[in-house]
């Protein structure tokens, strides 16, 4: 039986070199054991730096890294339940499959190779052929793979899924959904593919330049703004006086996202104006989370 | 501090990860090392008959050719461990584990390599005294003849413990530090390499080195105290490389 860990962040700054930007300045969040949290942010927000420090790959430059209430680094019992899953694949490239599974059945106290076996099947990966050989999206599975299987209390998805096609993404959804629910553990998945991904989250967290902008449940973030669609004299109406974060028109229809949630009666008002009320997807808010001024300007002319 | 933590989790994954490294190194460069070993053996042989065919055969043929597998393990030591780095971190494995696991492979690994050395010479020496042609050997402190099966399982078995963990230093010195200051490690173990083998004598530094460690005059022991005095200080650079060394983002072996 696995028992989740949760991890921790506190005030963590992390420079490659000295002169260079941080990749991360003064983060900090919380991941509570047993979820499925989403770790997001652009290209270059940190998010690897991040994964990266939580599975003992290196070191913060300052600040206070904590797995299962401990620094994870060179802490054996520790890492011996962390598995983190790059997207390039931490595998023996040029050696059969089998080899690489070996190698992590070996470490990993808590590997079910029956289970392992089973994907490769599911994934049609031969464990004879080497990493290699093997195309871009069967690669990709292979790290999956090998991060369901490995039964770590802290797994870790970093962007590894993304050369798989959308039928062998839906697949690994499902079996991380079905594993996940009978062998509970604290999962954290990054990823660019926000819309196919949000389902699972239970939190959220945003990095940006570095700096944490959301630590939060999936459901809060999803509280934090509304949307409005239906006749654009109707929405506008509804929005007068709130802080809207993105318009869309159509013909005589708009879609507004307004910050903030609205009260029963401007729901009453809006239903009976035929403007429908909806959530916002975690992905329109994470693009009005990370926008930079610049883009905000463009989005206003 | 939780279960999972307890000193004895702690040790059982040391455990797991040193033997797991070192059966991982230890087996993976013996893969290569079989069609090392046939090119080796298929080389001496047909120089043996060449040599025979339009001279005459003066001395062991097969302890100059041998003469290469130090440089195999050190290839072998530049290539295995660092591949084997971001696998054993990614699979929880520690950088502690990965020394061990890399130390214990080197002693296997030399050992092994020595044996099959020492064995293919004694072989040598059995058909040479048959075909009543000389079995002279490169002068060595731990040897002097090809018939000499301990001696040279020894000397060779020192050697390649030497050249392998040397060339895993010299690796993962590049990696962590870059070519400027990698270059600067690599120095004292190369340093440290080569005066393990004119300890040893024999080897490379037999022709070109020989006459500056008087190894008419080093005792065995002695040869054999300076030799593991410099693959331990080998060894040192090696541990304190890997003990704390960072992975770099998106490393694929």
């Amino acid at each position: 039986m696995t028992t989740p860990y949760g991890a921790e962040l506190s005030d963590v700054t992390v420079r490659y070199g000295r002169g260079r930007d941080a990749a991360l300045d003064g983060a900090s969040f919380t991941v509570r054991p047993g979820t499925i949290t989403g770790l997001l942010g652009r290209n270059g927000a940190g998010k690897s730096t991040a994964l990266a420090l939580l599975a003992s790959f290196r070191r913060p430059t300052s600040g206070t890294v904590r797995v299962d209430g401990a620094d994870p680094f060179e802490n054996a019992a520790v890492m011996a339940g962390v598995q983190l899953v790059r997207e390039s694949g931490d595998v023996v490239g040029d050696s059969p499959v089998n080899d690489t599974i070996g190698y992590y059945s070996g470490v990993r106290p808590l590997w079910d190779a029956d289970y392992a076996k089973a994907l490769l099947d599911q994934f049609g990966i031969d464990p004879r052929k080497t990493p290699d050989a093997l195309s871009r999206g069967k690669q990709s599975a292979l790290g999956c793979i090998i991060g369901l299987a490995s039964r770590a209390p802290l797994t870790i998805f970093d962007e590894s899924y993304l050369g798989m096609d959308a039928p062998s993404r839906y697949a690994f959804y499902d079996a991380l959904l079905e594993d996940y629910t009978q062998h509970p553990r604290t999962i954290i998945v990054s990823s660019h593919l926000i819309d196919e991904v949000e389902r699972l989250f239970e939190d959220v967290i945003v990095l940006h330049r570095g700096r944490t902008v959301v630590s939060e449940t999936a459901d809060a973030l999803r509280d934090r703004a509304v949307s409005l669609v239906g006749p654009t004299s109707a929405v506008s109406k509804l929005a007068d006086g709130r802080h809207t974060l993105a318009t869309r028109s159509l013909g005589g229809t708009t879609q507004l996202t307004l910050e903030g949630a609205l009260d029963p009666e401007d729901v009453a008002r809006a239903r009976d104006a035929g403007v429908e009320v909806g959530r916002v997807s975690v992905q329109d808010l994470f693009i009005h989370l990370t926008q930079e001024p610049e883009t905000l300007k463009e989005d206003a002319r | 501090m939780s279960v999972a933590q307890s000193p004895t989790t702690a040790r059982a994954q040391e455990q797991r990860g040193t033997s797991t490294s070192a059966y991982a190194l230890f087996f993976g460069t013996w893969q290569l090392a079989t069609y090392y070993w046939i090119a080796v053996v298929l080389i001496s042989a047909a120089v043996t008959v060449m040599i025979n065919t339009w001279d005459e055969v003066g001395g062991s043929i097969a302890d100059g050719i041998l003469g290469s597998v130090p440089f195999f393990l050190a290839v072998m030591g530049v290539i295995m461990p660092l591949g084997a780095l971001p696998l054993h971190v990614a699979g929880g494995g520690t950088r502690r584990s990965l020394f061990r696991g890399t130390v214990a492979a080197t002693v296997a690994l030399g050992v092994s390599m020595g044996l099959v050395g020492a064995f293919g010479m004694l072989v040598e020496y059995g058909v040479f005294a048959a075909l009543d042609w000389p079995g002279t050997v490169e002068p060595a402190g731990l040897y002097d003849s090809s018939g000499d099966f301990f001696g040279i399982w020894l000397s060779w078995s020192l050697s390649g413990i030497g050249y392998f963990l040397g060339g895993a230093a010299v690796a993962l010195g590049y990696y962590r530090w870059g070519p400027m200051l990698g270059t600067v490690v690599m120095l004292p173990i190369v340093a440290l390499v080569i005066g393990g083998e004119i300890a040893l004598g024999g080897g490379i530094t037999s022709t070109d080195l020989g006459g500056l460690d008087g190894d008419s005059t080093l005792p065995a022991a002695a040869s054999v105290a300076l030799s593991l005095l410099a693959s331990g200080g080998v060894a040192l650079i090696l541990h304190r490389t890997l003990r704390d060394l960072p992975l770099r983002a998106n490393n694929s072996t």
